[in-house]
């Protein structure tokens, strides 16, 4: 026998071997990764059908499905070899229509000078029907219109009439340039996903954690337990596991997204450059250890507690909650990231990990101060919830198929040692 | 009672109230070194109570426990082996993993633990289950695991609730025979349970105890004998007519057993049979058996609450 490795150190080790076995864990955490990947993939073919019409190959493609009946007489120049393609009548584009040759037909009506009104004949589909062809039909319109009537420079400045630069106005008066669209979406959408990734590993570190302690209680497992390794150990080690489980995790999709977010903005032409601040990972990876250390502490706590399995689950089901209320009120966290709920909502211990995170994606202003802050707020309750734990932790597990009630929760606080 | 500081477990007057209901009340008992020691008692007699108090799961109100001659602290309580009653197995662990992690705690190294489990699981036939989860195992099957937790790490005290509940008699023989193994490397053995022909097969002393209180403690041949001889049994070719009454019990093999009453004492049978000139085999005076002493005693008990 060696007698010298310490009992908190055993269960730590034999608790993350545990973890990091389970297909559940293995699953969420590499699925996660998988989809980082697919959507660096995925995104760039999203902006193909967004370009304007009258630019790239896709939107010249898109002409050849067109066609068009002119009633007005106010363009005698609209059709192109490749589309849009002239009928004289009405039936003809319909019939061309009905053998696939083109997926809309536009009626330019008599008057149409004055009114405006174009008949627009398509196989709309579904209960929202839209028209593909419709913004591009407009700007051959506006084309037709306006060519031979004024110069080629200004027949440019009618279709395309404004390339904004936007330029933030600061409290002083003094102006800044706008950040890129990557860096903006980027900045809102990587905070959120790991929020959300964060909230959903808490779902299922507590779950774990409830379960497991409940299960040592409720097959007598905790009595040869505790009669080999101190409150102190038990709960340190277990704490300390499924902690290591959480950063393990984060860290795993950190590098996942350090990897693809940044390939996939810059896959994406025009949308800019966007890198992850080292001081928005260190907060992330602060936001799922605190996070991790009052979530198990919580849920060994309940754990402990709960006279059976069954009712561990119904009692524990409301810690993963709380990190969800961020999410809830996302409408008025992410629109008024500074407001007094989102910055009540960051303060909240068991919210706090999550709602910096809601908060920081909505542009939300907070110090590495205000972040520490917090997030030590979420540390001292773990503390408080521990040494509670530690406290009651032997009665608790005794109260084996006793109801929780307020007075054997009363009664395991006074055995307490 | 011999109470000295070298018993292997000594409880001294342990009281422990839940609530208004004493469950143990002030019950004394020691355990020697190197014997096998038989806990008995009812359903609800404080038997588990007791148990808990003596490894220090539990604090008592009053009294003092002993364990290898300390306090029950972690460090003492690393060199005991606890199976409890109804004890059960997280059914998502796998076998190997969780001897070797309960064997760790008990203060096994990782390799240790790991060899210890192999040399266990072939002694109790279950080695091909090594890898698979405690799910998948019947009940007997994680009693077995158990039992293997328990006496992974060699302890030198035992401590054993309802052992052999929920196995088939093979396996009851099995843990016997490795209990028997352990007593004869030095360990002492204290267990409890329901089954008195246990008790009698392996036990030299017994602690009886019924509502929280000892009602009996010590060697068990002791305690029989001083309840004196209560029937003979004879195994002859016929019957005395004398002795043919409803105090007579027929067995099999020409066996006949005789309660004793203030007229019929051993030696008055015994002349029975030589007055009738019938041939006898076989003649023993009994003693009263576990079974016996057990329902008397808790019965009274009882009566007397």
């Amino acid at each position: 026998m060696r007698g010298t490795t310490p009992d908190a150190w055993v269960i730590f080790s034999e608790e993350l071997r545990g973890h990091l076995r389970s297909r559940w864990y293995l699953f969420f955490t590499l699925a996660v990764v998988v989809l980082m990947v697919i959507g660096m993939l995925v995104v760039p073919l999203f902006q193909g059908g967004q370009e304007s019409p009258g630019g790239g190959p896709a939107a010249q493609e898109g002409f050849k499905r067109i066609g068009f009946v002119d009633d007005s007489g106010s363009f005698p120049s609209l059709e192109g070899e490749a589309g849009p393609f002239r009928f004289a009548e009405r039936s003809q584009g319909l019939e061309a229509i009905a053998r696939g040759e083109i997926d809309s037909l536009y009626v330019i009506t008599q008057g149409y000078l004055q009114s405006g009104r174009v008949e627009q004949y398509a196989k709309f589909e579904g209960r929202f029907p839209s028209d593909p062809n419709g913004e591009a039909f407009r700007q051959l319109l506006v084309q037709g219109l306006v060519a031979g009537r004024v110069e080629a420079d200004v027949a440019v400045r009618v279709l395309d009439p404004a390339e904004f630069e936007s330029y933030r106005v600061e409290e002083g008066g003094g102006v800044s340039e706008l950040e890129s669209t990557a860096a903006a979406v980027g900045g809102l959408l990587v905070p959120l996903l790991f929020a959300g990734l964060l909230a959903l590993s808490l779902t299922l570190g507590s779950g774990y954690m409830v379960q497991n302690v409940s299960g040592e209680k409720e097959s007598r497992l905790v009595e040869v337990i505790v009669t080999s390794a101190s409150p102190v150990s038990i709960l340190a080690g277990k704490l300390l596991a499924l902690a290591t489980i959480g950063l393990v995790q984060a860290g795993v999709w950190i590098i996942a997204a350090v990897v693809t977010i940044p390939v996939s903005f810059e896959r994406v032409a025009g949308a800019g450059v966007f890198t992850i601040s080292a001081g928005l990972w260190l907060t992330i990876i602060a936001c799922f250890v605190t996070g991790y250390f009052l979530t198990t502490t919580t849920a060994i706590l309940v754990g402990a507690l709960a006279p059976s399995n069954r009712e561990a689950s119904r009692l524990g089901g409301w810690i993963p909650l709380l990190t969800f209320v961020p999410f809830w009120l996302s409408s008025l966290v992410l629109t008024q990231p500074n407001g007094l709920a989102a910055r009540i909502l960051s303060y909240i211990p068991f919210i706090a990990p999550t709602g910096i995170l809601v908060r920081i994606s909505g542009g939300g202003e907070m110090s590495a101060w205000h972040i520490a802050a917090a997030l030590i707020g979420v540390l001292i309750t773990s503390a408080v919830l521990l040494w509670v734990a530690a406290r009651v932790f032997r009665a608790a597990i005794l109260m084996r198929g006793q109801s929780l009630t307020r007075h054997n929760l009363w009664v395991a606080l006074r055995k307490a040692e | 009672m011999n109470m000295n500081g070298e018993h292997a477990l000594q409880v001294e007057g342990v009281t422990k109230t839940f609530g208004s209901r004493t469950v143990v009340d002030r019950v004394s008992f020691a355990v020697r070194p190197g014997e096998i020691f038989g806990f008995l008692g009812p359903n609800g007699s404080g038997k588990t109570t007791t148990i808990r108090m003596a490894l220090g799961i539990i604090r008592p109100d009053s009294g003092s426990v002993s364990v290898l001659g300390s306090h029950p602290e972690l460090s003492v309580l690393k060199a005991v082996g606890y199976l409890p009653e109804e004890a059960g197995l997280p059914a998502r662990a796998g076998v190997m993993d969780i001897i070797r992690y309960l064997g760790r705690l008990k203060g096994l190294s990782r390799e240790e633990a790991e060899s210890r489990a192999v040399e266990l699981l072939t002694r109790v036939g279950l080695l091909e289950h090594r890898l698979a989860k405690v799910e998948a195992l019947s009940q007997g099957m994680r009693q077995m695991i158990q039992f293997v937790v328990t006496i992974a790490h060699r302890p030198g005290l035992l401590i054993l609730d309802e052992p052999f509940s929920g196995l088939d008699p093979l396996n009851v023989q099995l843990m016997k025979q490795i209990l028997l193994e352990h007593q004869r490397d030095g360990a002492t053995i204290m267990f409890s349970t329901h089954i008195m022909a246990d008790v009698e097969e392996m036990c030299e002393r017994i602690a009886l105890i019924s509502d929280g209180r000892l009602l009996l403690f010590g060697d068990l041949g002791d305690i029989k004998r001083a309840r004196g001889v209560k029937s003979v049994q004879v195994q002859a070719d016929g019957i005395p007519d004398e002795l043919r009454d409803d105090h007579s019990k027929l067995l099999p093999d020409n066996m006949v057993e005789y309660e004793l009453t203030d007229r019929r004492t051993p030696e008055r049978i015994f002349q029975a049979y030589a007055a009738s000139g019938i041939s006898v085999d076989r003649y023993e005076r009994m003693l009263p058996s576990l079974n016996d002493i057990f329902i008397e005693e808790v019965s009274r008990a009882r009566h007397n609450a």
